[in-house]
């Protein structure tokens, strides 16, 4: 069990290492080769290029010089904590970051944790009445609202709210440490709506679970023994029928985390992904740069740790 | 270039919401002179367009002034569509900065408010109380006594002084973004101002290489010089960071949620001042801002014209207000290769022929709907400047306008002529240019499209179209390229407080956005740079107008761009509780915040939120 | 278990004399749309699909272009010149949509086609080489996998678009295949890991034949009816992808692409001309739900032990 534990945390930290080296190699050799680099950005805007201006520019800016000692800095400076500053204004990422992945990841989690309340009992339901008519019902509509565009759900339900009930998403935004209350109200209509669709994928994936499980012998035997399917299906059935849930939870959780962006403009949030594609028209490469890859950082941890949380759950998973 | 995402209260003096040439009290609206009083076609409704024009009559907002009954205090519910890179003006790479700083940052002039009439671009005191002439090319300013800036470290209420006017102008001509259109430069020789300096504590002293006749109206202009503490650099973080020496203060920002602006106790003007500040959250999606709007949730709005009617009819007691016309103005402009068929003045007037200019103005006006319910407007063409300069701009559909006036005409058989006259008898096949991301506003993509659509429609072009990427390709090689691309490019153009800038930056050879590469290569067009030069060193008015009016006429013969056809008047929407709405009007957006907002005061009495 | 894939897809009992391919086709689709009626509907909707993309030019009452200024934002009106309306400069929506469909199979099967070809020139090899190969190849998968999708897409297509002459279409078929590379990669090779232990593919081995013969021989065939899931499966995760990307302004500008249309066309309007909007929407939704539900029969039907978890 150790060996297994250590072997996936040296794993992880190699593919850390190698993300950090392709995020590097991206942003700071392909795009400014085939596209053009933040100074370019920056000497558009004037009236025409001041080419020594351009240059010291590069120097300040640390777009210039070896490579392979510029990576060796960011590195190092990553692991000290310090993730740059952004180019345009100076601030320093950490802080950004500080303030803003909190919302994204509670953007995340809440919505996803709200999709479940419904979508497990939901996909239980459609498991036991297996190609009844509820069953494909349920099916059909979860894979509906799977295959609809989230922020056109959000798109229309601004404006259909307010034309019908004159309603409007509260306005100033307040973080959870301000006023608590305020920043529930802000946030619940944002990770309902962006835990819709996931949620729906997850109504099949239990259920289709649930009938693998409720296939097994042991199921069989409980029901053999008298219990009643209500014990049958919450004592036995469904631990076991979770497991892979947990592993796409996992999974959809850290990339549901990064594609906040559109949300976060629909609802006017100041999450991580609004920052990241501002940046990205700018070209504030540093903020690419360290947000891109703690994104990819959190991905990789979350993977390990539904790596090792097979071990606790599935006691038939040894390596 | 961020020209199109500023908050409501810059966006009046755009295009779309500027000031309306409508005459205080009696003469009303009858003398707008409404477009086309025919026979209402509609058929679904029984009210007649004379019904229509009264019931909108009543509607429309009398711009009554209330200060007498005005009572101080509250925050004003506004918003704005974007966030900023940077808080300094005199370093930022785009405009937005300059947006915020003139809410902070005091300039030497200001722009007179109008009083229930549009602004006329007069120039009145501000930093600098008076000012006088003793030669053409020297502008002594008298800074007022008793100006300090903000009561906080490291400025700490300490007097504004001439030594900081003149550390803000040499960072504005080192950093400035819009430098070149005022400083003379080792790059740009025929900048107007060669020195700024203070001879003593409250005098600054600008001396000019020719009699600059814009340079008050210049002093004024927020992305010109904002001036800044001594101690922004190195006291403070000017990116992040303000002190206030204006009407207003920052008092609190955070990036991607919100702006709080609050009244500054230390301004000289502040016992006058009617609001406690501005709440400003960042709301980038329209459909969100609109429902915000008519939740009451915030006050002042800039609808797109085509939900004005609705609005206005979901809310029978909102103050729709008419603009005025603003001073931008658009262009189509060509590439002038040598094997370009645009290097033919007569290829270029045809091309103008082929806009139905009333068509394009209706589609992006709305005005066959206002003219269905009944809204009162007038239609004007654009020149090779906005029909916005009033005074100054030539209407093309009269007289005044000479022999250019045919090709300001919707006439494809003319223009047909023209072409072959030209050598061309089949259809032109070339490339048409435009950026298709939000630069320049979601409508803007629109606009080009039309103009495609108009010029194969006459059936002698046949357009390739092409959409470049704003910051790498667009910018350096179309907008600064002086006409170094293949075929016709769409684009914005830069909001200048007077004309002058306008015509020296597009138009002169030696200009920073001149489009017209034949000028600066082997076909310089002499007569119109003449003229440009004989204007920014007239310096009596009407003399000075006069020869904008001829130039006006002369571009008219030669089209060297294709302006964009032009504008109708447009509405704007607020709630009732928003107290001397569009009584006093402010020339530009960004001067209004010591003319106009604050003198804006909220009458809780009529507040239903 | 091995051969499982194989009988599903076997259509006659053995030793009786094989019927032409065509019958088989329509007898096999008889059979899957009793079976699954669902995934025969699903079936149907994307047979729609395709048809509509394939003949747009006949089917569109309007070119897609084609600016009719006098009509602008005009409603529903099914039996007018303009079914379901026009949008800001009179375009016709139905005609926009119908062309629409082309871009969004052309990202869609095209992004599909780049991610299965490597995602099973990765995963199988990588699965059959194993050892060191595997190990650093793998390694390489994981960081892939772990970049965050959509900021990635829009990086690479904000330099797609410097360059004039590139087609943005192809930009992101190419960018949206080769992110998906990974993810299904994992799938096919722990298929090949488990066949590799098996009698018959040492048999092969024993008997001489090349790495690349048993890959092609054995392989292969198995990974192929996960593909077909896999493949149907993503689709419709490439169409949404497009919209998302349209919908930030990164898609292709000038074309009617169905995310374009909801976004660019349609997002000023929601009051004056919700249409606008909504129609894209739902052929978006129409299209993915399709191809889903298609998918999910189809995996039902080729035996559901052939899944793949995603993880192992």
């Amino acid at each position: 069990m150790g060996r297994y534990v250590t072997q996936r945390l040296l794993l992880a930290a190699m593919t850390i290492v190698l993300v950090s080296m392709i995020v590097f190699l991206l942003l700071r050799v392909i795009v400014p080769v085939v596209y053009g680099d933040a100074v370019d950005v920056i000497s558009a805007e004037y009236s025409h290029s001041d080419p020594s201006r351009a240059e010291a520019l590069r120097e300040e800016y640390g777009l210039s010089g070896n490579l392979a000692t510029s990576y060796v800095k960011w590195a190092g400076n990553i692991l000290r904590g310090d993730l740059g500053e952004s180019l345009f204004n100076g601030r320093p990422i950490t802080t950004e970051m500080h303030d803003r992945l909190p919302v994204s990841i509670e953007l995340g989690v809440v919505g996803l944790l709200s999709g479940l309340l419904f979508s497990v009992p939901l996909g239980v339901a459609a498991a036991i009445a297996q190609d009844r008519w509820p069953d494909y019902l349920l099916r059909t509509s979860a894979i509906l609202l799977n295959s609809l565009p989230g922020f056109w759900i959000a798109i229309l339900v601004i404006t259909f709210g307010n034309r019908w009930f004159n309603w409007a998403p509260p306005l100033n935004f307040k973080y959870i440490t301000e006023d608590p209350v305020a920043h529930i109200k802000i946030m619940a209509m944002p990770a309902l709506l962006i835990g819709l669709t996931p949620s729906a994928g997850l109504v099949r994936l239990v259920r289709t679970q649930m009938l693998e499980v409720m296939r097994q012998d042991y199921i069989r035997t409980a029901q053999a023994k008298g219990l009643t399917q209500r014990t049958v299906i919450l004592r036995h059935a469904m631990r076991n029928s979770l497991i892979p849930v947990v592993t796409v939870i996992g999974l959809t959780l850290p990339a549901l985390i990064a594609g906040t962006a559109i949300f976060e403009s629909i609802f006017s949030l100041p999450g991580m992904g609004r920052y990241l594609v501002g940046s990205v028209s700018s070209l504030d490469y540093p903020v690419i740069m360290s947000t891109v890859f703690i994104f990819s950082a959190i991905i990789v941890v979350a993977n390990l740790l539904v790596d090792l949380s097979y071990t606790v759950l599935d006691p038939r998973i040894r390596y | 270039m961020n020209l199109e995402r500023q908050n409501y209260w810059s966006r009046r003096i755009t295009r779309r919401h500027a000031l309306a040439g409508v005459s205080a009290g009696g003469v009303g609206l009858a003398a707008l002179g409404l477009v086309g009083c025919g026979d209402d076609d509609n058929g679904g409704t029984t009210k007649t367009i004379e019904q229509k024009q009264e019931e909108v009559k009543s509607i429309l907002w009398q711009r009554v002034d209330t200060t007498a009954q005005a009572v101080p205090g509250g925050m004003f519910q506004s918003y704005t569509t974007a966030d900023t890179t940077n808080l300094d003006p005199l370093a930022s790479p785009s405009f937005t900065a300059n947006a915020w700083g003139s809410w902070v940052y005091p300039r030497l002039t200001q722009y007179k408010a109008g009083y229930r009439v549009p602004a006329t671009g007069e120039v009145e005191a501000n930093l600098a109380e008076k000012w006088e002439q003793p030669e053409p090319t020297k502008l002594v300013l008298h800074l007022r006594p008793g100006a300090v800036w903000e009561d906080r470290a490291p400025t700490n209420k300490r007097p504004i002084d001439a030594d900081d006017v003149v550390f803000s102008w040499k960072k504005f001509a080192a950093l400035g973004q819009s430098r070149k259109d005022l400083v003379k430069l080792p790059d740009n020789p025929n900048g107007p101002v060669i020195n700024v300096e203070a001879t003593d504590k409250n005098t600054v002293v600008f001396t000019t290489q020719f009699p600059y006749a814009p340079l008050l109206s210049a002093l004024g202009y927020s992305r010109y010089l904002q001036v800044m503490p001594r101690e922004s650099d190195g006291g403070y973080d000017p990116k992040n960071e303000t002190r206030s020496g204006s009407a207003w203060m920052l008092s609190n920002y955070q990036r991607s949620v919100k702006f709080e602006i609050k009244k500054n106790p230390n301004w000289w003007g502040a016992k006058n001042v009617l609001l406690d500040g501005f709440d400003i959250p960042i709301i980038p999606e329209y459909a969100s801002g609109l429902a915000q709007f008519r939740a009451k949730k915030i006050w002042a709005f800039a609808l797109t014209q085509d939900d004005v009617i609705q609005t206005k009819k979901d809310f029978p007691e909102m103050n729709l207000d008419q603009g005025a016309f603003g001073r931008t103005d658009w262009m189509t402009y060509f590439g002038l290769q040598p094997d370009s068929p645009f290097r033919d003045p007569r290829v270029r007037r045809a091309a103008s022929m082929m806009i139905d200019r009333d068509l394009w103005i209706e589609t992006f006006y709305n005005t066959a709907n206002y003219k269905k319910e009944g809204y009162p407007f007038t239609v004007r063409y654009h020149t090779h400047i906005s029909s916005g300069w009033e005074g100054l701009w030539v209407d093309p559909q009269s007289k005044d306008m000479g022999e250019g006036a045919a090709n300001f005409q919707y006439n494809v058989a003319e223009a047909k002529k023209l072409l072959s006259a030209a050598g061309f008898t089949s259809p032109i096949e070339t490339e048409m240019r435009w950026i298709s991301t939000g630069q320049y506003g979601t409508t803007f993509p629109k606009n080009a499209e039309v103009f495609k659509g108009m010029l194969e429609d006459s059936g002698m072009f046949k357009l390739k179209v092409i959409n470049p990427d704003y910051a790498t390709e667009y910018l350096p090689n179309i907008y600064f390229g002086q006409g170094n691309f293949k075929g016709i490019a769409v684009g914005a153009t830069t909001e200048y407080p007077e004309v002058d800038q306008w015509l020296n930056s597009y138009f002169h050879s030696s200009g920073a956005r001149q489009k017209v590469a034949f000028q600066g290569k082997d076909l310089i067009d002499a007569k119109s740079n003449q003229m440009i030069e004989a204007q920014r060193k007239e310096l009596d008015a009407t003399k000075r107008a006069q020869i904008i009016k001829d130039w006006q006429k002369y571009t008219a013969t030669t089209m060297p761009m294709i302006p964009y056809p032009g504008q109708a008047n447009t509405f704007s929407a607020t709630w009732p509780w928003v107290g001397n709405l569009g009584v006093f009007r402010a020339w530009d957006a960004e001067s209004g915040r010591e003319a106009v907002q604050t003198k804006t005061w909220f009458d809780k009495s009529k507040y239903t939120g | 278990m091995v051969t499982s894939a194989a009988s599903a897809l076997d259509f006659g009992p053995i030793g009786r004399r094989e019927r032409a391919l065509p019958f088989r086709l329509v007898f096999g689709l008889g059979r899957f749309a009793r079976r699954k009626p669902l995934g025969f509907f699903g079936l149907m909707l994307v047979s729609g699909l395709i048809f509509s993309a394939l003949f747009a030019t006949q089917l569109a009452p309007f070119s897609p272009e084609k600016l009719d200024l006098r009509h602008p934002l005009q409603g529903l009106d099914l039996t007018g010149t303009h079914p379901l309306g026009t949008d800001k400069t009179g375009r016709d929506i139905l005609s926009r949509l119908l062309y629409g469909a082309r871009i969004s199979l052309k990202v869609g099967f095209g992004a599909v086609l780049i991610s299965s070809t490597g995602a099973v020139l990765v995963g199988v090899v990588s699965g059959y080489l194993g050892g060191w190969v595997d190990k650093i190849v793998q390694r390489l998968v994981d960081a892939w996998q772990a970049m965050p999708g959509l900021i990635i897409l829009i990086t690479l297509m904000g330099i797609a678009r410097r360059n004039e002459s590139v087609d943005i279409v192809w930009a992101m078929v190419l960018a949206i295949g080769f992110l998906g590379i990974p993810g299904a990669s994992r799938v096919y090779r722990s298929q090949v890991l488990s066949i590799k232990q098996a009698p018959y593919v040492e048999a092969a081995r024993s008997l001489g034949a090349t790495a690349p013969r048993i890959i092609l021989k054995c392989m292969l065939p198995n990974v192929f009816p996960l593909v077909m899931v896999s493949a149907t499966t993503a689709l419709g995760g490439v169409i949404l992808a497009e919209a998302s990307l349209s919908f930030l302004g990164f898609g292709p500008a000038g074309k009617p692409s169905w995310g374009q249309m909801l976004s660019i066309d349609g997002r000023d309007y929601m009051y004056r001309q919700p249409g606008l909007a909504i129609w894209p929407g739902l052929c978006i939704g129409t299209a993915v739900f399709g191809f889903n539900i298609f998918g999910d029969a189809l995996r039902d039907v080729l035996d559901p032990r052939l899944r793949g978890s995603g993880r192992r």
